[in-house]
């Protein structure tokens, strides 16, 4: 298991909710974990600070709300701001996955 | 973009914090929850699955951390946390904050109030538009200050021909006036009111608050407008700020005038001394006159001031060169009238004495009188003050490293658990911003009190100066405030976290740690001590010098002598002057309530003399002798209503004129450098502009009198009849001198009615009693005097207390070891002996490096000293000898107050 690579959580924020639509922490955290499939070692409590952290960039914004099973949660939407921002992450990973697997194929 | 939202968020939260904190608690819970229950679904044991949900999760404090630290910005949490509990603490310790706040207090106030008047005299520029670009016109005379003063056809010369300047503007000074505010009511009152051109207020680039300023189109030659402009004070504060004000007609000195405007508010036209509250267009001048005289048309009436903007690009020494040929033009063809009144011939030293040359000064700050005479002491009390300050923060220093030894237990803990060491100083030095803030705070009112102690020695109406406590000065007060809080804050802060957790808990005494503070606390007492000394000598410096001043023998009396100029027509000759002074004498002379009256060219004091070469027929000068002497022209009764004694011989009779024989009074000091023994009966010649004058026979030895300065030497001077003056003066008003005594009082008014009386197209100027004059030559004497000495005992108060705080902690260190000194029956006398010997010794360090720093200082305030010297001894011994005392007093005390204590206390001390 390895480390979530430094700044793709992130970016793995912001995909979960685009593609699931408003989630609470926990909900973020087990989709990443599943897409991951255990290769990824999250501590996640992590996800918080880096929560914190788009919310007051603009890129997701919260609300309360009930869960599923009935207790006040704290729901994550992402945002105009931040599905642009999406996107252009998105394209830089896309990017540098391709370089890099170009780089290493040639050997 | 995103940078500015992050901000955003940030100031939010700053202002949300405990309720953002609780909610996270929540919401880590239930994130929590939901995992664990996600393992007990799993097969796990409640207890198995909440352990599995907190590995998952990673640990709970390290988060909150980090989303703390992300929320908003730390160190502004953390300052007020540390700002919480440094109040906390200095609450517990009131007498501690008490002595501190007001110990910063004294010196930061001290500081402000020195700066805000230096500021306001000298550094502060005008609140008009780009001041930089102002020049101010002023002449250089070859010697003593540089004139300011021109007359107004050199203005319109510079004016009209001025390429390098965009405009250059006029303006008198200000002179009281009868302002009738109400056409219906007869009431008069006062107004400070000033002329100037009317682009004046365009070349200072300043707009009208209300209606619009003095326009060139105003003030046309002769065909002026009777407008005026108002301050925005006088309008606030005498009119209530009536906005229909303007267009209201008013009348000044009895002529009509229209308000068209108020000026901007803070304005108060070039010069700093004085605010006017009305200004008036200078074309009117001949018609505000009393006798109607146009002295815009005079070159010899050089009582304006001249300002102007450079344009943009050009410089100060550009529109120098440009402008100086037309002052030059002036006084050469001021010269050639006075060389053909004289015939044709004039000495040397008369051509020196109309040699001048423009010389342009920059113009950002305006002109004051004040700034030539004041800037020097008010300087070096600056630097005064600035010594007190270090001496409060010495003292608070002292004060903090003492309480700190209370505080070692609590500090060894907080860093045992963890405290960064940076941490803890930054709490400390919390406490020292703190006790400096509150010290500024009450330092910013003593600052009022005492600023206006110091401008009460600054002549004139000082409106402008008094404006006091603006942004410029708070800021500098804040500067102070932080510099001061880490000069004082910071030694005790370091020493305090210096030593090592293990040492100091649960062990009460870390001696070694001990003695090396208190050798710092010593260090910090003698530097005090010395610093006392520089405050000390200084103050006795000043006070003996104003003594020196006022004791001396002017060679006149003061008390009830009173002079007054007589403005005379510019067209009445010497004789016809002379005739009406005479007339005033003789007036005065019949009132009971005179006693001796007289009239003189050249005032006592009054900054105008004339000195002349004397030659003694048969004698020959020694080598490098100077023959210079200084000629007085006076009526008889003249050593009468002065108060010169005549030593002997007889004063001047309504027989000595022309025609008669020539005679002159002499004084000692003459008699003494030109003859050997009586002077009496011999006779002087006088070196005239072109020939030996005289020859005078001498009838009087009076007195040697001061005559220019109080600070002078005994000068030689003669006084001759005035009646006997062949040749007219020179165009200077002549001084009347009048003795007041008998029943009684001689009032202005009395003055004014009995010249007008005489004459009534002569002008009664500056009346006022010679004390007065006395008084003003000694203006920055005592203010020196005074502040220094004021300053002086606080510093020693302040160093009083700093010795008594040290030795008492030092004493009390030692309690323990007296108490068994006294229990095995040490005399009281071997147990005070060492411990004040020591409070003394280090006092005696103190002052010794204290007189070693102070010698050397001493010569940048010798010329501002009369008849001490700058090493005077007796300032020395004195300032010695005060701080000795007071130091072994503030040692006595707590040193007897441990040889009294019951060494069964004692010994169970800590």
């Amino acid at each position: 298991m390895d480390e979530v690579p430094y700044g793709s959580l992130d970016l793995m924020i912001l995909k979960t909710l685009d593609g699931l639509g408003p989630q609470h922490g926990y909900g973020i955290a087990r989709r990443i974990e599943q897409v991951a499939e255990g290769a990824l070692a999250l501590n996640q409590g992590t996800i918080y600070p880096a929560l914190l952290r788009l919310e007051q960039k603009g890129w997701i914004k919260s609300e309360w709300g009930t869960s599923e099973n009935n207790r006040r949660a704290r729901f994550y939407a992402i945002t105009r701001s931040g599905k642009k921002q999406l996107a252009v992450e998105a394209d830089i990973w896309q990017q540098t996955v391709a370089i890099m697997k170009r780089l290493l194929e040639e050997q | 973009m995103t940078a500015l939202r992050t901000w955003l968020a940030k100031a939010r939260a700053l202002v949300t914090p405990r309720r953002l904190d609780c909610t996270l608690d929540d919401e880590l819970q239930f994130h929590l929850d939901l995992l664990a229950a996600d393992y007990e679904r799993r097969g796990f044991t409640a207890d198995a699955a909440r352990l599995a949900a907190r590995r998952d999760f990673g640990g709970i404090e390290p988060i909150k951390e980090a989303h703390r630290d992300r929320r908003t910005w730390r160190w502004i949490e953390d300052a007020a946390h540390d700002a919480r509990y440094a109040l906390r603490t200095l609450r517990k310790n009131p007498s501690f904050t008490a002595v501190a706040t007001l110990t910063l207090a004294l010196g930061i106030g001290a500081n402000t109030a020195l700066f805000s008047v230096i500021d306001a005299l000298i550094l502060r520029k005008l609140p008009v538009a780009r001041p930089d670009e102002l020049v101010l016109f002023a002449a250089d005379e070859g010697q003593g200050p540089l004139n300011t003063y021109f007359s107004y056809p050199l203005y319109e010369d510079f004016r009209d021909h001025a390429t390098s300047l965009s405009g250059v503007a006029i303006f008198g000074d200000i002179a009281q006036r009868q302002l009738r505010l109400d056409a219906a009511a007869p009431a008069v009152e006062p107004v400070k009111a000033a002329a100037v051109s009317g682009n004046f207020f365009s070349v200072l680039g300043v707009q009208a608050a209300l209606g619009r300023m003095l326009a060139a189109d105003d003030d046309r030659r002769g065909d002026a407008q009777s407008v005026a402009v108002i301050s925005h004070d006088y309008w606030v504060g005498r009119l209530g700020a009536d906005p229909s004000i303007i267009g209201r007609r008013v009348t000044m000195s009895g002529v009509p005038l229209t308000i068209i405007g108020v000026t901007p508010d803070g304005f108060f036209g070039a010069d700093v001394s004085g605010a006017p509250e009305l200004w008036w267009p200078i074309q009117l001048t001949s018609r505000l006159d009393p006798e109607g005289r146009n002295s815009l048309s005079e070159r010899n009436t050089e009582a304006r001031r001249i300002i102007g903007r450079l344009r943009p690009g050009r410089t100060r020494a550009e529109a120098n060169a440009e402008l100086a040929v037309w002052l030059d033009r002036e006084t050469a063809d001021r010269f050639e009238r006075v060389r053909q009144r004289r015939g044709g011939v004039v000495a040397d030293a008369d051509r020196a004495a109309f040699r001048r040359s423009l010389s342009l000064q920059p113009g950002a700050t305006g002109d004051t009188f004040l700034r030539q005479r004041f800037a020097r002491p008010l300087v070096i009390l600056m630097m005064v003050v600035a010594v007190v300050l270090l001496i409060a923060c010495a003292n608070v220093a002292n004060l903090l490293l003492s309480r700190a030894a209370s505080r070692t237990t609590e500090i060894s803990l907080r860093m045992a658990i963890g405290a960064g060491r940076l941490r803890l100083v930054r709490q400390m030095l919390t406490e020292s911003a703190l006790l400096s803030i509150g010290g500024a705070a009450i330092g910013l009112l003593a600052a009022l009190g005492i600023d206006r102690v110091l401008l009460s020695f600054v002549p004139g109406e000082n409106t402008v100066l008094r404006a006091g406590l603006d942004m410029r000065v708070l800021a500098f007060t804040a500067v102070i405030a932080v510099a001061t809080g880490l000069l004082f804050g910071i030694a005790p802060a370091v020493f305090a976290t210096r030593r090592h957790a293990t040492l100091a808990i649960g062990q009460r005494a870390a001696t070694a740690g001990r003695r090396q503070k208190l050798l710092v606390q010593h260090g910090l007492l003698a530097s005090q001590v010395a610093l006392s000394v520089i405050v000390l000598v200084a103050a006795g410096l000043f006070s003996r010098s104003l003594r020196n001043l006022h004791g001396l023998d002017l060679g006149f009396e003061p008390e009830r002598l009173t002079v007054f100029m007589l403005v005379a027509p510019i067209d009445y000759d010497a004789q016809h002057r002379a005739q009406l002074a005479q007339a005033v004498v003789d007036r005065l002379v019949q009132r009971s309530d005179v006693g001796a009256a007289s009239y003189s060219l050249f005032g006592l004091l009054s900054n105008m003399n004339r000195s002349l070469n004397v030659v003694v027929p048969g004698r020959t000068a020694p080598p490098g002798e100077s023959a210079r002497s200084l000629g007085a022209f006076v009526s008889p009764g003249y050593f009468a209503a002065t108060g010169t004694r005549l030593l002997r011989g007889r004063d001047f009779s309504g027989d000595d004129i022309a025609g008669a024989p020539r005679v002159a009074v002499i004084s000692q000091t003459m008699e003494k450098r030109f003859f050997a023994g009586d002077a009496l009966g011999k006779q002087f010649m006088q070196q005239g502009p072109s020939r030996l004058d005289g020859p005078y026979d001498i009838v009087g030895i009076a007195e040697d009198a001061k005559y220019r300065t109080l600070r002078e030497d005994s000068l030689p001077v003669f006084y001759v009849p005035i009646a006997q003056q062949a040749s007219p003066p020179p165009q200077l008003p002549l001084q009347v001198e009048v003795r007041t005594g008998g029943a009684g009082t001689l009032t202005d008014a009395d003055i004014r009615r009995l010249v007008r009386d005489a004459d009534p197209s002569v002008i009664v100027n500056g009346v006022q009693s010679m004390g007065t004059v006395v008084d003003r030559t000694l203006s920055q004497d005592r203010l020196l005097a005074t502040l220094a000495s004021l300053f002086g005992v606080l510093a020693l108060i302040v160093a009083a207390v700093g010795v008594y705080g040290v030795r008492s902690f030092a004493v009390s260190r030692r309690t323990n070891e007296i108490g068994i000194r006294m229990a095995l029956g040490a005399s009281r006398l071997s147990i005070l002996a060492p411990v004040l010997g020591q409070g003394v010794a280090v006092s005696v360090i103190g002052m010794a490096a204290g007189i070693a720093i102070t010698i050397p200082l001493t010569r940048y305030v010798a010329m501002l000293l009369f008849q001490v010297s700058e090493r005077d001894g007796l300032t020395f011994v004195g300032v010695s000898a005060v701080l000795g005392v007071v130091a072994a007093l503030a040692s006595y005390v707590p040193a007897r107050r441990a040889t009294r204590v019951d060494p069964l206390v004692a010994l169970r001390y800590e």
